[in-house]
C-alpha cells in the first residue's frame, strides 16, 4: 500500500468534520478567552514588578509564547488516545485487523483530516484574531517558519504519544484514568501550562531535558526568537530523535497489546 | 421529607461507589492525577512568587489561601452535584431522562441528589488542606465577623456553582448536545481563578454581580484576609440568593419546553 493512498482516509474525516463547523466557531471565540486570562495575570505580575524582564521574559515575549501555543494548538492536537480506547472497547479494532493497512498510519491520516479541517476553520481565523487583538510581535520570518516546522514535528510526537497511551485500553477496562494522567503530565511537562525555563533551577534542568518539552516549549521558544538559527536546527534534530524513540516504544507497545487482544472487545 | 431525600442521596452515593469499584485501576489513577491537576494553581503561584514579587495586594500564602478556597468550592460542587451537567446531556440523548420525569419526586431534587462524583471528594479534601496550611502560615487576626463572613461566602460560592449547574443542565433540555455550552462556561469560569485586582473595573463588576464567579474564591479569601464591609457582604449574599432563584426559574422554563428526543 502506497503512503499516498492513506490520504483518502484524511479526506473522509474532513467531510465528516464539516458537521461540527458550529462547534469550531464556538471554540474560536472561546479560545482567546484563555489567552486573555494569561494576559491579565502576567500584566499584573509585570506591572507590580515595575516592568523590565522576569526570568528572561519581557511582557511581550511572555504573551507571544502563550499566543503561539494557542494558535498552533490546531496543528499539535491529537485525540488518538480517545479514538484508540473507543475502538478497543467497542471491539471495532478487530475490523481494522482484517484490513491490509497499518493501523498506526490509518489513524495518523484520519487525524490529519481533523487537523487540516482545524487549520482552515480554527487556526487561521484564530491567528488573525489573536495577533490583531494582542498585538503579538514575531521575531522574524525565519523563526516563524522554523517554529511552524517544529510544531508539525510536535504533532507527530503528540500523535505517537497518544497512540501509545491509547493502547493502555487493551489492559485496563476504561481509559478515563489514564487519559487524565496523560493530560496532566503533558500539560505540566510540555510547557503548555507555563514556560519551563521559569521554574526553579533544579526543576528547570529536569523539565528542559525531557521529551515532552518538545511538544510545546521548544517550538514556542523558537517562535519568540530565543535561539539562534543554528540552535533551532539542533532543536529540530533532537525533536526528530525523540520522535524516533517514541515511535519505537509505540511499536513495542503495539506488539504487546495485540498479543493480549482476543477480539471480542474489552 | 428531608429524611426521604437524605436516604435517597445515600443510596445514590452507594451506587456511585459501586460503579467506581468496577473500574478500580482507573479510579485510582484518575484520583491521583486529578489531585495533581488541582495543584497546578498553587504550583503556578509558587513559580511566580519565586521569580517575582507576585501580584499587587497578595502575598504568597494569601494567594495560596485563595486557591485553597477555589479547590474547596469546585471540589465540593464536583463531589455533590456538578456531574449533573454532563450526565444529563447524555441521558437526554439516550432518552433516559423520561424515566426520571415519571418518578414520584421533584425532578430537580432527584437530579440534584443523584449525581455525586467520588473524584470530587478528594479535591474537596485537598482544598481543605490548602486552606488550613495557608492559614497556619498567615498571621491572621481572627475575629468573629471575618470568620463568619468567610464561612458564609464559601457556602455562597457552592450555591453559585449549584445555580450554574442547574442552568447548564436546563439548557441541555433545549439544545440536547451541550458539550460546547459547557466548554464555554468553563472558559468563562476560569476568570474566577485569579484575584480580581488583575482585572479592569468592568470585568470585576461582571464577575461579582452578573456571573458571580468571584464567590468561589475571591470574596471568601478577601473576607478572611482583609475583611469586607457589612454592606458589601450583604450584597454578595443577595446576589447569591437572586442567582439561585433565577436558576430555578430558568430550570422551570426549560423543563416546560422539553420534548423527548432519544431513539
Amino acid at each position: 500500500m502506497r503512503l499516498s493512498n492513506y490520504f483518502s482516509f484524511s479526506k473522509t474525516v474532513m467531510s465528516m468534520m464539516s458537521a461540527y463547523r458550529l462547534e469550531f466557531m464556538v471554540w474560536i471565540i472561546l479560545s482567546p478567552l484563555g489567552l486573555l486570562i494569561k494576559y491579565y495575570i502576567w500584566k499584573a505580575v509585570f506591572e507590580f514588578n515595575a516592568g523590565g524582564t522576569i526570568a528572561g521574559y519581557t511582557f511581550e515575549t511572555m504573551l507571544a509564547y502563550y499566543a503561539i501555543m494557542y494558535v498552533m494548538g490546531s496543528i499539535v492536537f491529537s485525540d488518538e488516545d480517545l479514538e484508540m480506547s473507543r475502538s478497543v472497547n467497542s471491539g471495532d479494532i478487530s475490523i481494522a485487523f482484517t484490513k491490509p493497512f497499518s493501523i498506526f498510519l490509518i489513524d495518523l491520516f484520519n487525524g490529519f483530516g481533523t487537523n487540516i479541517f482545524a487549520i482552515i476553520f480554527e487556526m487561521v481565523p484564530m491567528a488573525l484574531i489573536i495577533f490583531f487583538l494582542f498585538k503579538i510581535k514575531t521575531a522574524g520570518l525565519v523563526f516563524t517558519v522554523l517554529s511552524i516546522i517544529s510544531f508539525f514535528i510536535a504533532h507527530l510526537l503528540n500523535y505517537t504519544l497518544s497512540f501509545t497511551f491509547g493502547l493502555s485500553s487493551f489492559w485496563l477496562k476504561d481509559y478515563y484514568g489514564v487519559g487524565k494522567a496523560k493530560n496532566v503530565i503533558v500539560d505540566l511537562m510540555s510547557g503548555s501550562f507555563m514556560p519551563l525555563d521559569i521554574f526553579p533551577v533544579s526543576l528547570k534542568n529536569i523539565f528542559e531535558n525531557q521529551p515532552f518539552a518538545y511538544i510545546y516549549f521548544y517550538p514556542a521558544k523558537i517562535f519568540i526568537g530565543n535561539f539562534s538559527v543554528n540552535e533551532c536546527f539542533f532543536i529540530l534534530i533532537k525533536q526528530l530523535a525523540w520522535l524516533g524513540i517514541f515511535y519505537l516504544i509505540s511499536v513495542l507497545a503495539w506488539k504487546k497489546a495485540t498479543e493480549k487482544f482476543t477480539g471480542e472487545g474489552i | 421529607m428531608i429524611k426521604k431525600y437524605a436516604s435517597l442521596f445515600l443510596k445514590y452515593l452507594e451506587l456511585e461507589i459501586l460503579r467506581m469499584s468496577t473500574y478500580r485501576a482507573n479510579l485510582v489513577i484518575y484520583a491521583i492525577f486529578s489531585l495533581v491537576g488541582n495543584l497546578f494553581g498553587p504550583f503556578a503561584t509558587y513559580i511566580i512568587y519565586g521569580i517575582s514579587k507576585g501580584i499587587q495586594g497578595w502575598t504568597f500564602y494569601e494567594l495560596l489561601l485563595f486557591q485553597g478556597c477555589l479547590v474547596f468550592v469546585y471540589g465540593f460542587a464536583h463531589f455533590a452535584f456538578m456531574s449533573m451537567t454532563w450526565r444529563m446531556s447524555r441521558s437526554i440523548e439516550q432518552g433516559s431522562l423520561d424515566q426520571i420525569l415519571t418518578k414520584p419526586i421533584n425532578p430537580l431534587a432527584l437530579i440534584s441528589i443523584s449525581n455525586t462524583d467520588i473524584d470530587g471528594l478528594f479535591e474537596f479534601l485537598l482544598g481543605l488542606i490548602l486552606i488550613i496550611y495557608s492559614i497556619l502560615n498567615l498571621n491572621l487576626v481572627f475575629n468573629f465577623v471575618n470568620s463568619a463572613y468567610f464561612v458564609v461566602l464559601l457556602i455562597c460560592g457552592i450555591i453559585v456553582e449549584y445555580s450554574f449547574s442547574i442552568i447548564l443542565t436546563g439548557l441541555a433540555f433545549l439544545t440536547v448536545k451541550t458539550r460546547s455550552v459547557l466548554e464555554a462556561f468553563w472558559s468563562l469560569e476560569s476568570f474566577g481563578e485569579y484575584p480580581f485586582v488583575i482585572y479592569e473595573r468592568v470585568l470585576t463588576f461582571i464577575f461579582t454581580f452578573i456571573l458571580p464567579f468571584g464567590l468561589a474564591a475571591n470574596y471568601p479569601a478577601t473576607a478572611l484576609i482583609k475583611g469586607l464591609s457589612s454592606v458589601f457582604f450583604l450584597e454578595l449574599v443577595g446576589v447569591t440568593s437572586a442567582f439561585l432563584l433565577f436558576s430555578i426559574g430558568a430550570w422551570n422554563l426549560c423543563i416546560r419546553k422539553y420534548t423527548s428526543a432519544g431513539g
